[in-house]
């Protein structure tokens, strides 16, 4: 049975997402290791639609997110509302050799790929989807 | 999140942050962090009490980072913890402002 949460798409939000992250680390027996990277992967996911699917015109914006517990793995399924976004279609990030060269931007959804083993996006017409998962150990 | 800021010997400022360093926590003190840190004097950051850190963070870092540099200044951190340490890794930030086990050696890099 999954666990699920449904959040608006809005900042304040964040805050429901690590809280909701939090109870299932400790209700599935997630590693520290485990915990510390479904939060960031999905903040960064979270955050990632909230900053960039701001412009669709709907009213009402939502999020939500679905977790599964394999006997290895973690798998999380997020759909939102938002205009289409494919994370997955983005350059790659290619860390700066010195601060004057570096900016800002660009780190979210390196980490997101750097933190999961599989990593899809679809859009079914309707809403964005994406699928991660990684080992839970 | 808290921040909370001391000035040490020889000019150099030290910031220490708690908590979770997240977007609601760079709304809540982004602002006070930048003001700190960006004068261009030697700045400490002591984030042994930082439990999370998102990339929202990171890019506060490094903007105030770049700003403080522009002014003659240098930002390094200390004490993060491990899981921290590896996204910081993994974002390319040790090349960008440098990660210290401890207070000294980053008091000592800042007045290098």
């Amino acid at each position: 049975m999954a666990d699920r949460l449904a959040i608006e798409s809005r900042f304040d939000q964040l805050r429901l997402l690590s809280d909701w992250v939090g109870e299932l680390a400790i209700r599935h027996h997630c590693s520290p290791s485990a915990a510390y990277r479904l939060d960031l992967v999905l903040t960064e996911a979270v955050t990632n639609i909230i900053e960039h699917g701001c412009d669709n015109g709907r009213e009402r914006r939502w999020i939500t997110l679905e977790f599964h517990r394999g006997d290895h793995t973690i798998a999380i399924e997020i759909r939102d509302n938002a205009r289409p976004f494919d994370p997955t279609s983005q350059a790659d990030f290619i860390p700066p050799d010195n601060l004057h060269e570096a900016t800002p931007d660009g780190r979210g959804i390196h980490l997101i790929r750097k933190y999961t083993q599989h990593m899809q996006y679809r859009h079914d017409g309707e809403c964005n989807i994406l699928n991660l998962s990684f080992e839970s150990a | 999140m808290f921040l909370k800021k001391e000035l040490v010997e020889g000019g150099v400022t030290l910031i220490v942050l708690t908590g979770r360093f997240d977007l609601q926590a760079v709304v809540e003190v982004g602002d006070e962090f930048t003001a700190q840190v960006t004068d261009g004097s030697g700045v400490v950051i002591d984030v042994r009490g930082v439990n999370f850190m998102a990339s929202v963070a990171i890019r506060l870092l490094i903007t105030t980072a770049k700003q403080n540099a522009a002014k003659g200044g240098k930002m390094v951190m200390y004490g993060a913890d491990p899981l921290i340490m590896e996204s910081l890794s993994v974002s390319g930030i040790a090349k960008l402002i440098p990660l210290f086990e401890d207070y000294p050696a980053a008091v000592a890099a800042v007045n290098h």
